[in-house]
């Protein structure tokens, strides 16, 4: 669809052909299209423009008509004597390719006598004009992306180069890896020669096996209070994993004249079954009742509450216990005050493979 | 970059040697290295027994074994296998520096980076409240929902030495968040390490899958200790 042309002077829309052919600057334009560059024509310059000499065909009559009429050039003066044509060439003129055995367009201006240059109609030419860039921008990109890739592994390789050098740690922790034989150490560094493989071998012996007495002999529990698992081990041998629950770690502030704090975390580290209760029964401290809003009770028998706590309680000190629970939906949150809740098929497992003294390992 | 490059091929030129010396000498040793490598031994075995001893956490890097191990008290509380276990130093195109002997290494006051963050539940409450004002405590998530985990973190210790901890990825893994992975992470790691090559003078980089390091991240106590063994 040709564009409306529209004349900047605020007259009445002239045809662009018409424009072409009056100005010097719009009859560039619309050779361009054309693939023949117009040459700098000093007749043109005295004022002896063919061109504009003729009748002017209707604008309509070029752009949806009949291909319009040749259009006259004059002849134009030969290279040597006028000012020379290619040096007044856009620079697109050189990269344009001329068909065989068709002269350069210079010369085909100066040599032809009365070349007709066909002028095409305008949508025609914006659209070779277009295709024309399009194709440039093509080759532009087939330049600029393998560069572009260059510049991007080139910063990669710099920015890795700069980074850290890594080695495997195997191989700087092995004794060959070693950049030098350790001096002597102990008790033989004194007697002057270093020790002797045998004693070395010995030594190690004893610290191996030093270090194979911390591991417990019979059962022992590990608990995972971040992923709520219990394990109940033996040697390196796991007999059980329960999904259990550790403390929730809610602040519980109480406000008014008592400002006291409780923070229900599950404490970490090694601990030893204190006590083993059957039954238990749970004596609410002064959080419980502050948490329900409840008053805080005087007399001592208000505290206790039967069967919450399941059938056993393991105590292992602080007040903390691995015991039961009415909620067992819950297990696998951590939702207690630090203690720790088991289903109660496991807990009667754990009741029965850990006598007190059983250790306990909560991380 | 053609200084990198040159720097690169001189670097390489001069690993050859280095990096065909060890076996040479090791068959020439014989005895000398033996010896060493049981002192090296019983050195790292002391120490363990040493952070046996001790009520910390610690972590043991057994390269033998290609093993991480989180411990108290000498007994195994988690263990982790490493698909990769490297020491890197901050690169140096032009200064060849010796890589530190790692064996029997320890390092205390480790803490994680970026720290876990844990958001807790306050309750106020007064002896008189009324049961039905209380705010209702919520249900936590799971702990594989409360934390992001980072797809690598570090465990910096005392002394300059940090841990970085790499995920591997997992056969399940979608393939948008394996190119993820696998493009944009080493990328930003890359970046990241040129802004940390003054704070990390020696770093151990250990490999684990991506629920273990998840796991690691979720449950390293506070202060936790390291020790690396010797490898056999």
């Amino acid at each position: 669809m040709p564009r409306t042309p529209r004349s900047t002077s605020g007259s009445p829309a002239l045809p662009r052909v018409l424009r072409t052919l009056s100005s010097n600057t719009a009859e560039r334009e619309a050779a361009g299209g054309t693939g023949v560059k117009p040459a700098r024509d000093p007749a043109r310059e005295d004022g002896s423009r063919l061109a504009s000499a003729r009748p002017l065909p209707d604008a309509r009559t070029l752009e949806e008509g009949p291909p319009p009429e040749p259009v006259r050039v004059p002849n134009v003066a030969p290279a040597a004597t006028g000012p020379r044509a290619p040096d007044t060439l856009p620079k697109g003129k050189k990269t344009s390719k001329r068909k065989k055995d068709e002269p350069p367009a210079d010369r085909a201006i100066c040599a032809i006598p009365d070349l007709p240059i066909v002028l095409p109609p305008p949508a025609a030419a914006d659209g070779a004009t277009r295709a024309r860039k399009a194709r440039r921008r093509g080759r532009h990109i087939l330049w600029i992306l393998p560069l572009g890739f260059l510049l991007l592994a080139g910063v990669l390789f710099g920015v890795r180069a700069c980074g850290f050098r890594y080695r495997s740690l195997a191989d700087l922790t092995s004794a060959a890896g070693a950049p030098a034989v350790d001096p002597p150490r102990g008790g033989d560094a004194g007697k002057g020669g270093p020790p002797t493989i045998e004693k070395l071998e010995r030594e190690g012996s004893r610290l191996t096996a030093a270090l194979g007495d911390k591991v417990p002999k019979g059962t022992y529990l590990v608990i995972d209070q971040t992923h709520n698992r219990l394990y109940l081990r033996k040697h390196k041998e796991t007999l059980l994993e329960a999904v259990c629950s550790a403390g929730g770690g809610v602040v519980l502030i109480e406000s008014g004249g008592g400002n006291r704090k409780w923070v229900f975390d599950t404490p970490r580290g090694q601990f030893k079954v204190l006590n083993k209760i059957e039954n238990p029964v749970w004596k609410k401290p002064d959080w419980a009742f502050l948490e329900e809003g409840e008053p805080i009770p005087k007399d001592p028998n208000e505290r206790f509450e039967y069967g919450m706590l399941g059938e056993y309680a393991l105590y292992f000190g602080n007040g903390y216990m691995i015991h039961g629970t009415l909620y067992e939906r819950l297990l696998g949150r951590s939702v207690t005050h630090g203690c720790i809740r088991l289903g109660r098929d496991d807990l009667r497992k754990v009741w029965e493979a850990c006598p007190i003294g059983t250790p306990i390992y909560i991380y | 970059m053609a200084r990198f490059a040159t720097a690169l091929c001189f670097a390489l030129l001069l690993c050859l040697p280095a990096a065909a010396a060890p076996g040479g000498a090791a068959s020439a040793a014989g005895d000398p290295q033996r010896r060493s490598a049981l002192e090296r031994k019983n050195d790292a075995l002391r120490k363990e027994l040493e952070l046996a001893q001790g009520n910390a956490f610690y972590l043991v890097v057994d390269p033998s074994a290609r093993m991480l191990r989180l411990m108290l008290k000498g007994v195994v509380l988690q263990g982790y296998t490493l698909s990769r276990l490297a020491v890197g130093i901050p690169s140096a195109p032009l200064h060849r520096s010796a890589p530190p002997d790692l064996a029997g290494f320890l390092a205390a006051d480790g803490s994680l980076d970026p720290p876990r963050e844990r958001d807790r539940f306050e309750l106020v409450v007064g002896p008189g409240s009324a049961s039905d004002s209380l705010p209702e405590v919520p249900v936590p998530p799971p702990a594989e929902e409360v934390y992001r985990i980072p797809v690598r973190f570090w465990i910096r210790f005392s002394g300059g030495v940090a841990v970085e901890i790499r995920s591997r990825l997992s056969e399940h893994t979608s393939f948008k968040q394996a190119l993820f992975d696998r493009i944009w992470e080493p990328l930003k790691a890359s970046f990241e390490d040129l802004s940390n090559r003054d704070r990390d003078p020696v770093r151990l980089l250990l490999e684990l899958t991506r629920d273990d390091a998840a796991s690691l991240y979720r449950v390293l106590p506070p202060d936790t200790k390291l020790l690396i063994l010797p490898s056999e």
